[in-house]
C-alpha cells in the first residue's frame, strides 16, 4: 500500500498532503503518529462527563489535526461538530458525534493497514 | 570604547543580522501532533522552544525573553488559552516586546480580532501552510529588527546619546525648524583619552565616558549631545552671557574630572547654512588649538584659526617637498669669546625658504613638526649639513670653529638617533667636537632615561650643550647628573642683569656651571653693559644681536676667513 492509497482508504487529499507536509517521508511520520493523538479522547471524555466546553475544545482540536493533515473526511465532521458546540453549552449533537466516529474510525483502519503491509 | 556604524534601515544592516545566527521561536500548542507538524515546518531555519498549554508558555516567554525571536501560540489550550496568554503578556515590559502570532482555526474570524486587539502581531490559519508560515514567521522577524535596529542607529548604546548621524539629523532638523533663532556648537574633548583606556582598562574607559554622558547632560539640559569616540557634541541655543557658559563648561569639566583633562571648543551662533559635520569640525579645530596648552581649557572658534589650520596643512604638505628642494637652508649666528670678541663658535639655525621666496620663521615650522615628528628629519637634515660644512673648510685647510646643532625631543629620546649620528660623523669624517649637540633644556628634562641617553652620546664621544638653560625647567641637579660640556644661559635672563638680585643670580650660575667644569655662553645678549657684566663673572662666550646676527653660510664664511 502506498501512502496514496492510504489517503484514499481513509479519505483524505493526498495532494493537499503533500502540500502541507512536502514530502512521503513527513506524511508517513506524521500519518502513524495520528493514532497516538489524544484529541479524540478529550472529545469523548467531555462528552461522557456532559463537558461541553472541554467537547469544543476537542473537536476543535480534532478539527485542526485533520486539516494539518489532510484527513478531509474526518476534518470535515470534526468541523461541524466543532460548529455545534461552538456555543460551549448545547450538548453534543449525537448524530454528528457518530459521524465523526465513523470517520476516525475510517482513518484508523486505513492507518493500520498501511502499517501491516509496511512490515 | 566602541565606534558606532551607522547603516540605513535596508537590506545591509537586517540582512546581516539575520544571517548571524539562528533564531529562538517558541511554539505554544496543546496538541502534539500540531506542535510536531508546526516544529517540522520550521526547525530547519530555527530553534525551537515547545510549551503545551498557556501558563507554561507564559514560563518559558519569562525566561527566555531575552533570546526569543517571535511566539506561535495557539488560542484554543486548556490551562489558560491564548487570549489570556496575550493578556498577561501585554502587560510584561519585556515579555510584550516579542512578536506573536496566533495559530486560529480557518473559521474563526472574531477569534483572529479578539487576538489581534490584546496584542498579537498576526495571525496564520490552520491547517498550516509551510509557506505560509515560514513566511509570516520571516517577515515579523525582519520587522521587529529593523526596529530595534533603529533605535541602536539612533543612540548610542554604551551612553544613550545621539550617535553622530542621529546628532547631525536632529542637529538640522532644530536649526531649521527655528530660523529666527542662533545656535552654539561645543565641543568636549577628553585628553588623553587613549591613555586612560591603556592604562586602567576599557572597563573603566567606557565607565568614565558613561560618567562623562551623564555630566554632560545634567550641565546642559534641553542641548542635542552625542558622542563620537572620545568627544562629545553638544548643540543648544547660542547664549548672550558668555561669561555664564564659560563657567558653565568649567563646572562641567570639574565634575567629569575624574584625572582627566577635558578641553572645550566652542563654535558661536554657528552658520545654519552649513552641513553639520563641518559645523562639528569647526568646533574640534578650536579645540586643536590648545590641545597641548597647559593653561587653556576652553576655545572659540573664529575665521583666525581656519586660516591656521589650513596654513599648518599646507605646511604639512610642502614638507615632504621643501626637503627635497632644499628649500631648508642652515645659518649662523657667531659666538664670540667674551673678552677679545673674537669668532669662536657658532650655532647652527633652521630657515626655511619656499620656491616663492618667502621664509617660514623657526617658531611657526618648528612646533608643527615636533608635533607630527617630523622634526627628527630636520635635525638630521641640519646636523649633516653642519657636518658636510666643516668637512669642507677642514678639506680646504680653513679655520674651523665648533658649531653646535640642535637637537629636538623626538630625537634624543629615540633608540635609533645615536647609531645615525654616528654614521654621519664617521661617513663624513668630521672630529665630534665640531658638531657639539645642543639639548634644549625641556628636551633633557631629568629623568633616568634622559640621564641614560645623555651618557651614551658622551661615551660616544659627542659634546653636549644645555640650551635655554634658567627658563622655567631649570633644574640645578641635571648639571651634576648629565654629562654637558657647555651650559647656554637663556637670554630672558639677561634682563635681570643691572638689578642686584640678577645681578648674584648670574654670577653665581656662571660660577655654578664652571664648578662642575662646563663651559659657559650667554645667549641672546643685546647690550654693552650686559656683554661687560657677563664678561666680568666669567662667562666663556657671547651669542647675540649685540656681536653678531644668525647668517648665512657664505657670509660666515667670510666673517671666519677675514
Amino acid at each position: 500500500m502506498t501512502i496514496k492509497e492510504c489517503y484514499a482508504a481513509l479519505n483524505g487529499n493526498y495532494e493537499e498532503a503533500t502540500l502541507r507536509l512536502m514530502n512521503d517521508k513527513l506524511i508517513e511520520r506524521f500519518m502513524l503518529k495520528f493514532p497516538a493523538d489524544n484529541s479524540i479522547t478529550i472529545l469523548r471524555d467531555a462528552i461522557a462527563a456532559q463537558d461541553w466546553a472541554t467537547a469544543f475544545r476537542g473537536a476543535h482540536t480534532l478539527k485542526g489535526v485533520a486539516a494539518n493533515l489532510a484527513f478531509s473526511q474526518l476534518q470535515a465532521d470534526a468541523s461541524e461538530l466543532t460548529e455545534q458546540l461552538r456555543d460551549c453549552a448545547t450538548p453534543a449533537d449525537p448524530a454528528l458525534v457518530a459521524k465523526v466516529e465513523a470517520s476516525y474510525d475510517q482513518v484508523i483502519a486505513a492507518i493500520r493497514e498501511y502499517e501491516a503491509q509496511k512490515q | 570604547m566602541s565606534d558606532r556604524i551607522e547603516h540605513g534601515l535596508e537590506g545591509t544592516w537586517t540582512a546581516a543580522l539575520y544571517q548571524q545566527a539562528r533564531r529562538k521561536l517558541l511554539i505554544v500548542e496543546d496538541n502534539a501532533l500540531n506542535r510536531e507538524i508546526l516544529s517540522s515546518m520550521l526547525e530547519d531555519e530555527y530553534v525551537l522552544l515547545e510549551a503545551e498549554n498557556g501558563r507554561e508558555g507564559l514560563e518559558m516567554l519569562a525566561q527566555h525573553s531575552s533570546e526569543l525571536s517571535l511566539v506561535l501560540l495557539d488560542v484554543h489550550m486548556p490551562v489558560c488559552d491564548g487570549f489570556e496568554f496575550l493578556e498577561i503578556a501585554g502587560k510584561d515590559p519585556f515579555m510584550s516586546r516579542i512578536p506573536i502570532i496566533v495559530t486560529t482555526g480557518s473559521s474563526s474570524r472574531e477569534d483572529e480580532v479578539r487576538c489581534l486587539e490584546l496584542g498579537a502581531s498576526d495571525f496564520v490559519t490552520k491547517p498550516y501552510n509551510p509557506e505560509v508560515v515560514r513566511a509570516r514567521v520571516h517577515s515579523m522577524i525582519k520587522l521587529k529588527e529593523s526596529v530595534a535596529a533603529l533605535s541602536a542607529v539612533e543612540y548610542d548604546d554604551l551612553t544613550g546619546l545621539y550617535t553622530m548621524s542621529a546628532f547631525y539629523h536632529h542637529a538640522a532638523l532644530v536649526m531649521h525648524g527655528a530660523p529666527g533663532k542662533e545656535f552654539d556648537l561645543i565641543v568636549a574633548d577628553l585628553k588623553d583619552f587613549k591613555l586612560v583606556n591603556s592604562v586602567y582598562g576599557s572597563a573603566r574607559g567606557d565607565e568614565l565616558l558613561i560618567h562623562v554622558g551623564e555630566v554632560m547632560r545634567s550641565n546642559f539640559k534641553g542641548a542635542l549631545i552625542s558622542r563620537q569616540g572620545d568627544m562629545f557634541f553638544a548643540l543648544m541655543e547660542a547664549v548672550e552671557n558668555h561669561e555664564k557658559q564659560y563657567r558653565q563648561l568649567e563646572k562641567t569639566a570639574e565634575q567629569a574630572a575624574h584625572n582627566l583633562t577635558i578641553k572645550f571648543g566652542v563654535y558661536r551662533t554657528v552658520d545654519k547654512n552649513t552641513p553639520v559635520s563641518i559645523l562639528c569640525d569647526r568646533a574640534v579645530m578650536a579645540v586643536a588649538t590648545i590641545k597641548d596648552d597647559a593653561i587653556r581649557a576652553i576655545a572659540e572658534y573664529d575665521e583666525e584659526i581656519h586660516r591656521k589650520l589650513l596654513a599648518n596643512q599646507r605646511m604639512e604638505m610642502d614638507f615632504e617637498e621643501a626637503m627635497q628642494n632644499k628649500e631648508f637652508v642652515v645659518w649662523y649666528q657667531p659666538k664670540v669669546n667674551a673678552v677679545t670678541g673674537k669668532i669662536i663658535g657658532a650655532e647652527a639655525l633652521v630657515r626655511w625658504k619656499t620656491e616663492d621666496g618667502q621664509m617660514i620663521p623657526p617658531g611657526v615650522f618648528v612646533p608643527l613638526l615636533e608635533r607630527n615628528g617630523r622634526i627628527r628629519e630636520l635635525d638630521r637634515y641640519v646636523f649633516r649639513e653642519v657636518c658636510l660644512f666643516q668637512k669642507r673648510r677642514i678639506d680646504q685647510g680653513k679655520r674651523v670653529v665648533p658649531i653646535s646643532v640642535n637637537m629636538s625631543r623626538n630625537s634624543i629620546y629615540r633608540e635609533d638617533t645615536l647609531e645615525i649620528y654616528r654614521g654621519i660623523t664617521s661617513e663624513i669624517r668630521v672630529p665630534k667636537h665640531l658638531v657639539p649637540i645642543e639639548l634644549t633644556e625641556s628636551a633633557a628634562m631629568e629623568g633616568p632615561r634622559i640621564i641614560e641617553l645623555t651618557e651614551s652620546f658622551s661615551r660616544n664621544g659627542f659634546y653636549l650643550h644645555l640650551d635655554d638653560f634658567g627658563n622655567g625647567y631649570s633644574s640645578l641637579s641635571s648639571l651634576a647628573s648629565m654629562p654637558f660640556d657647555v651650559l647656554k644661559i637663556d637670554k630672558s635672563l639677561n634682563e635681570h642683569i643691572g638689578k642686584k638680585k640678577g645681578n648674584s643670580l648670574l654670577r653665581y650660575m656662571v660660577g655654578l656651571a664652571k664648578e662642575v667644569g662646563m663651559e659657559v655662553v650667554a645667549e641672546g645678549v643685546e647690550k654693552q653693559e650686559q656683554v661687560e657684566f657677563l664678561n666680568s663673572i666669567g662667562c666663556d662666550q657671547i651669542q647675540g644681536y649685540y656681536f653678531y646676527q644668525p647668517t648665512d653660510a657664505e657670509k660666515f664664511e667670510a666673517l671666519l676667513d677675514g
